[in-house]
């Protein structure tokens, strides 16, 4: 008798459980194929999450796979049963299994990030930030660097360098951007770029850095995710300068770091959110982000009113204002 | 500077790294120990260096933090390969592995940042500025200016040949190496040997670690390593474990590193830039062996002559 009594309370107790997560408010996961902590493009992410959690009065949970292919398809099941009703998701290398989800679930809502992923019932929502104009932002500050021979360390020639990561799709729209927004400053402007060819060691990249240093270059830009570090560190023992990528790194070596080409991967998020409760929003939709969304742009902080004068900044912003209104048509790679 | 200048400064950079680790496995090489570890001896030594040096804020607590991180990996090692007598290939490989997680996870537990630390506190070793030599225009900028360890490095290098070669601990490391049950028959415990070897192939790659993260960059990245243990076990077998020879293929490897950046702005695919230093490798080891077989066979027409 007692193990059924303790059967019928187990029953109850699960009948609770589900009529309250189905009277719940709303479910928002986020699933990251890397791990928080990067300080960078997942943690902004988080921010834009944790935003949507203080704000909505609904439940949100992260699952990170750290880069542990096993871990992809079990990051999709589990925020499924968890019943999702929105996943946010960062899909490099299993976009695959996102269709495939996205496909059995079409009830749920999908957002990528950062890629577009088509599904064949197109229900995933694609956010797609536009590189090559934060790059182009960051071309203008490189130009008015190596043009500017008042400041400490630049020389007369105008050389500008680049160290990317590797040369895949996303670093060479980085470059191209990076160009076309040191031409608009001066057309004399010669870009030079090293590929480190490896994401994680910074001894490469200052390598690569004191290179182009030594070849005239004032002014980096790193797209190089760990190996950049090597790169800022560079600026700072060469006194030259560098511009960093995804999050604010002007502080990693002051005087040195002009300004940083960020992904605002936590607006985003927060922004597809809100077109999600106020009715707008609709699937299947590639959702560019650029400077006029706020999606990507340089962060310009004391840092870089150390280094440049009100009347460059002013430029810079001038500039920035003239992407997001259209009047600038940055060209996109393809 | 200019390119050229820059492009002998950074080989010597690049050299040391490899150097000092390739002559760790030099060690075990001769005791016949197939050390895989000194990719991971590498990381755990750039790992603790920098928890030295931050800590203490002294470079030379960081450095010897560095060598008894390389230290302990070799501990470890000799405990499974040596006492429990694991295979050795398995334990490198366990090693390895260990490595790259556990100092992801202190980084991450310590520092609580994922992917690199940097700070201002980690202390780097100082550089050696030559008296004379710094002042003299081009050959001060190439030759003087270097974190200290690097000359020490090169000094290293002959010391350990004179060691391997000319000292009675090097005859019995190589007698062990070539038979260690002789060796054991004669008295002497070729264990203790063998044990010895791997620690000193311990203590010199995690230095080798301290060079990365304490003297070329001033920071520590998970996996920073990235493969210098891997190229320092290639260049060991390549050269047969002479540690001038070893001097001379990390500089060349160093040379080709570089050269490799520089090659991309020409017309030359980045992707095939890439590939420069290890083509380079292949040469080289064609050459050597080449060279070798010639040899060989001069040696046996002699030896038919005689006959």
């Amino acid at each position: 008798m007692k193990k059924y009594f303790s059967l019928f309370i187990l029953t109850v107790i699960f009948l609770l459980l589900t009529v309250s997560v189905s009277a719940a408010p709303m479910r928002v996961a986020y699933i990251i194929n890397g791990a928080l902590g990067d300080q960078s493009f997942y943690d902004s992410g988080q921010r834009g999450i944790d935003q949507i959690a203080e704000e909505y009065d609904v439940k949100t949970t992260t699952i990170e796979c750290n880069f542990d292919t096993a871990k992809y398809q079990q990051s999709l099941q589990s925020a499924v049963q968890w019943n999702a009703d929105v996943i946010f998701i960062i899909s490099y290398g299993f976009e695959d299994l996102l269709k495939q989800y996205a496909d059995m679930y079409p009830d749920k809502i999908f957002v990528n990030i950062d890629t577009v992923v088509k599904n064949n019932q197109n229900t995933i929502t694609s956010v797609d930030f536009i590189e090559e104009e934060g790059a182009f932002m960051a071309g203008v500050t490189a130009a008015i660097v190596t043009n500017d021979l008042t400041l400490e360390g630049v020389n007369k020639e105008k050389i500008i360098g680049s160290v990317g990561g590797d040369k895949d799709p996303v670093i060479d729209a980085f470059i191209f951007g990076y160009k076309q927004g040191a031409e608009y400053i001066d057309e004399e402007i010669e870009v030079k770029n090293i590929y480190a060819g490896t994401w994680t060691d910074p001894v490469k990249g200052k390598q690569a850095a004191n290179q182009l240093y030594s070849q005239g270059a004032d002014i980096i830009f790193q797209i190089a995710s760990l190996t950049g570090n090597g790169v800022l560190e560079a600026a700072a023992e060469n006194n030259k300068y560098a511009i960093g990528v995804d999050s604010n790194q002007n502080a990693m070596e002051p005087g040195h770091v002009v300004t940083s080409d960020l992904k605002n991967v936590g607006d985003a998020i927060y922004g597809v959110y809100q077109s999600i409760v106020d009715g707008s929003f609709e699937k299947g939709k590639v959702l560019e982000y650029g400077i006029k969304e706020g999606g990507v742009g340089l962060a310009i902080d004391e840092y870089t009113h150390d280094i440049l004068s009100e009347d460059q900044i002013n430029m810079i912003q001038r500039i920035s204002d003239l992407i997001a209104k259209g009047e600038i048509e940055v060209e996109r790679y393809e | 500077m200019n390119l050229m200048i820059e492009l002998i400064r950074s080989t010597f950079l690049a050299a040391v790294p490899i150097l000092l680790a390739s002559l760790g496995g030099t060690y075990t090489y001769y005791a016949d120990i197939f050390n895989i570890a000194m990719e991971g001896m590498l990381l755990i030594g750039a790992f603790a260096a920098v928890l030295g040096s931050y800590f203490s804020g002294s470079w030379l607590i960081g450095l010897l933090a560095g060598v008894s991180g390389g230290i302990l990996a070799a501990i470890i090692f000799t405990l499974f390969a040596v006492y429990l007598k694991t295979d050795e290939f398995v334990t490198g490989i366990a090693l390895n592995l260990f490595a790259l997680g556990a100092t992801t996870y202190l980084l991450r537990q310590i520092f609580s940042v994922k992917g690199a630390f940097t700070s201002s506190d980690i202390i780097a070793l100082p550089d050696w500025h030559i008296p004379i030599i710094d002042k003299i225009p081009i050959i001060g900028e190439l030759l003087s200016g270097y974190p200290f360890l690097l000359y020490i490095s090169f000094l290293i290098a002959i010391l350990v040949e004179f060691h391997i070669f000319k000292t009675r601990f090097g005859l019995r490391l190589r007698a062990t190496g070539e038979d260690d049950s002789t060796v054991d028959s004669v008295g002497i415990n070729s264990d203790l040997i063998k044990s010895k070897a791997i620690l000193l192939s311990g203590a010199l790659s995690g230095l080798g670690g301290v060079f990365l993260s304490l003297a070329y960059v001033n920071m520590f990245a998970e996996n920073m390593s990235n493969g210098r243990g891997w190229i320092a076990l290639a260049v060991i077998i390549l050269t047969r474990g002479r540690p001038i020879g070893l001097l001379f293929m990390a500089l060349l490897f160093g040379f080709f590193d570089g050269l490799g950046f520089a090659l991309q702005n020409t017309f030359i695919p980045s992707q095939f830039t890439q590939m420069v230093p290890y083509l380079a490798t292949l040469a080289a080891l064609y050459f050597y062996s080449k060279q070798k077989k010639e040899k060989i066979k001069e040696e046996l027409e002699d030896e038919s002559m005689a006959v």
